[in-house]
C-alpha cells in the first residue's frame, strides 16, 4: 500500500500551477513535492503572494475543470483526486476571511454544510455542541455583522467542524486577529485536533504560531513557490501557552527564523544576480 | 427625535397656510390655483367618488407592478442560467430602457380599449426594466469568496442559486421595487390620461375640461399619497428581508 492510499493523507508529486494572465501564464507553484501523514499537523510558511492560498485551493479541488488555471503533476488527497475528496467532503478549507452569509444568523450559518449534503451518509453534527466548545453559544442568534472579527472566525471554524472533514486546510485563519484572540483560538484548535485528530495543513505568517501548533513546518520560496525546507518541530505535546517561553520552544523558533531568513536572502541574491546579467 | 416628526409637520402647515394666504391675498381665481381649503372641501364632499377613482388607479398600479416585476424577475433568472439568452436579449433590454414608455399609452388604448387592462400593461412595462436590469446585476454580484465556499462544500448548481445567488440579489431586487413602486402609479395615471372612464388620471383630465380645479388638485394629492404609501410599503417589506449591507452598493 503506497502512502497515497492512506485515508487522511495528502501527497503532492511534482505539482506545478499557473494562472492565465493576459497572453501568457503566471507560474505560481513549481515542482512541489511533499507528503502529509494522516493526523499530522503541518504548517506552511512563505512570503506574501508566493502561492500559499493557491496551494490550499488546489488541494481542496477548487481549480479542477478551469480553463484559466493550468495544473500539472499529481495530487492525492485522502487516497483519491482532490475533486473527489471535495465532492465527498473529506477535505475542508477554512478561508482567509470568515465568509459568513450575512443574511443568516450564526446558527443558520453553521447549518449550511448540513443543508448542502446531497447524498452523503455522514451524520450531521449537533451545532450546539460545537457552539459550546468554541464559546459561541450565547451568540447563536446574532447576525455576522454584529460579531467581532475574532467571533466571525470562530463561527467559520465551527462551520468547518460541522461536517468533520478528515483533512482541514486552513488559510491564515487567525491572521487578522489580535494576539490574545489568536492564542485562544490556537488552543481551541489544538484541543479539537487532539480529540478528532484530523490532518491539518495550516498556512500562517507567524513563526511562533507555526511552532506552537505544528508537527512539521514547510518553508516555501517566493513565487513561483517550491519547498525550500522542511522543519520538524520537537516541542513536546500537549502544548500549553506557557511553553512558548521554554528554551526548547524559543530554540525551535530561532532555528525557523534563521531558515526563513536564509530562504528569503538567497532569493534576493538570486534576483540581484539576474539583474547583473 | 421629536424634531424629526414635528419639523416636517410644521413645514407642511406653514406651506398650506402660505398657499391659502397667497391665493386669497392676490385673489387668484379658483380655476387657476385652488386653495387648500377648496381642495379639502371638494375631497370631503366627493369622498366616495374620489376614493373610487383612487382605488382603481392603485389597483392598476399594483397589478402592473406585480406583472412587470414578475416577468422582469423571471427573465433575469433566465439570463443568469443561460448565457445565450442573456447575450441575445440583454442589449435590447438596455436599449428599450431608453425608450419613453409613456409614448406607448395611446397605442395601448387602441389595443386594450378604455378599461383597466391597458393601464395595467402600461404600469407593468414601466416597472419591468428596472427589475430586469437590477436583478440581472444582483444575481451576478455574488462575492467570489462565497462562491468558492459553496464549491468547497460540494454544493450543486441549484443549491448555489437558491442559497447564494438569490439571497445575495435581494438588496438589488428591492432597490428596483422602490423605483417600480412609484413608477407604477405614474404608468397607471398616464394610461388613464390617454383614454379611460375612471381612475385618478380620468378625474384630472375631466376636471381640466370642466375647469373644476379643486378636483384636479385633489387628484394630484391622492396620486401622490398613493405613490408615497406604495413606496413605504416596499421600504417596510425590505426591512423585513434585507438587514445587511450588500457587497456592492452601486445600484
Ligand atoms: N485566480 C487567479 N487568477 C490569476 N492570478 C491569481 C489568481 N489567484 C491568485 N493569483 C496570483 O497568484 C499569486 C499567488 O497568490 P496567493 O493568493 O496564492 O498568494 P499567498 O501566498 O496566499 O499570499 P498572501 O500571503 O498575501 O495571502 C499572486 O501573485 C496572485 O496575484
Ligand atoms: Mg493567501
Amino acid at each position: 500500500m503506497s502512502q497515497s492510499e492512506f485515508p487522511g493523507a495528502v501527497l503532492a508529486k511534482g505539482v506545478s500551477l499557473a494562472f492565465s494572465e493576459g497572453q501568457g501564464w503566471l507560474s505560481v507553484l513549481t515542482d512541489l513535492d511533499f507528503a502529509v501523514r494522516p493526523g499530522e499537523f503541518v504548517s506552511i510558511i512563505g512570503p506574501s503572494g508566493c502561492g500559499k492560498t493557491s496551494l490550499l485551493k488546489l488541494l481542496t479541488g477548487l481549480y479542477s475543470h478551469r480553463s484559466d488555471v493550468r495544473v500539472s503533476g499529481e495530487v492525492f488527497v485522502n487516497g483519491a483526486s482532490s475533486t473527489s475528496a471535495r465532492m465527498s467532503r473529506q477535505i475542508g478549507l477554512m478561508f482567509q476571511s470568515p465568509l459568513l452569509l450575512p443574511w443568516r444568523t450564526v446558527i443558520q450559518n453553521l447549518l449550511l454544510p448540513n443543508e448542502l449534503i446531497q447524498d452523503s451518509p455522514e451524520t450531521p453534527q449537533d451545532p450546539t455542541v460545537i457552539l459550546e466548545q468554541l464559546g459561541l453559544l450565547q451568540f447563536q442568534d446574532y447576525f455576522p455583522a454584529n460579531l467581532s472579527g475574532g467571533m466571525q472566525q470562530r463561527v467559520a471554524l465551527a462551520r468547518l467542524l460541522m461536517y468533520r472533514p478528515r483533512i482541514l486546510t486552513m488559510d491564515e485563519p487567525f491572521g487578522a486577529l489580535d494576539e490574545q484572540t489568536r492564542e485562544g483560538l490556537n488552543q481551541d484548535l489544538l484541543e479539537l485536533w487532539r480529540q478528532e485528530s484530523p490532518t491539518v495543513l495550516f498556512v500562517t505568517h507567524s513563526l511562533q504560531e507555526a511552532v506552537f501548533l505544528s508537527d512539521r513546518i514547510l518553508v516555501l520560496t517566493d513565487r513561483p513557490a517550491s519547498i525550500y525546507a522542511e522543519v520538524q518541530v520537537s516541542v513536546t505535546r500537549p502544548r500549553s501557552l506557557d511553553q512558548k517561553f521554554t528554551v526548547d520552544f524559543l530554540n525551535a523558533q530561532k532555528e525557523l527564523r534563521a531558515l526563513v531568513k536564509e530562504a528569503w536572502d538567497e532569493q534576493d541574491a538570486g534576483r540581484e544576480k539576474g539583474v547583473d546579467r | 427625535m421629536r424634531i424629526r416628526v414635528i419639523g416636517p409637520i410644521a413645514v407642511l402647515f406653514l406651506f398650506l397656510i402660505g398657499w391659502e394666504g397667497v391665493v386669497r391675498l392676490w385673489e387668484i381665481p379658483e380655476y387657476l390655483v385652488a386653495p387648500p381649503s377648496a381642495i379639502f372641501r371638494y375631497s370631503v364632499d366627493n369622498l366616495g367618488d374620489l376614493s373610487g377613482h383612487f382605488l382603481i388607479t392603485m389597483t392598476e398600479a399594483a397589478a402592473g407592478f406585480l406583472l412587470g416585476s414578475s416577468v422582469g424577475f423571471l427573465l433575469a433568472v433566465g439570463f443568469s442560467h443561460s448565457r445565450t439568452l442573456e447575450y441575445s436579449l440583454y442589449p435590447y433590454m438596455i436599449a428599450l430602457k431608453a425608450v419613453p414608455i409613456v409614448a406607448l399609452a395611446p397605442l395601448l388604448v387602441l389595443w386594450f380599449g378604455n378599461g383597466i387592462p391597458g393601464k395595467v400593461v402600461m404600469a407593468a412595462l414601466i416597472c419591468f426594466f428596472p427589475v430586469i436590469v437590477n436583478v440581472a446585476i444582483g444575481l451576478r454580484a455574488v462575492d467570489p469568496g462565497l462562491h468558492e465556499l459553496f464549491r468547497s462544500l460540494a454544493a450543486s448548481r441549484s443549491q448555489i442559486f437558491f442559497k447564494l445567488r438569490l439571497p445575495s440579489s435581494l438588496p438589488y431586487l428591492f432597490a428596483s421595487f422602490r423605483i417600480g413602486s412609484t413608477l407604477s402609479v405614474v404608468g397607471a395615471i398616464v394610461g388613464e390620461f390617454s383614454g379611460a372612464r375612471s381612475g385618478l388620471g380620468y378625474l384630472m383630465v375631466v376636471s381640466v375640461y370642466q375647469l373644476e380645479t379643486p378636483a384636479l388638485f385633489a387628484g394630484i394629492v391622492a396620486a401622490s399619497l398613493g405613490g408615497i404609501a406604495f413606496f413605504y410599503l416596499i421600504v417596510w417589506l425590505e426591512s423585513l428581508f434585507v438587514h445587511w449591507e450588500p457587497r456592492d452598493t452601486k445600484v
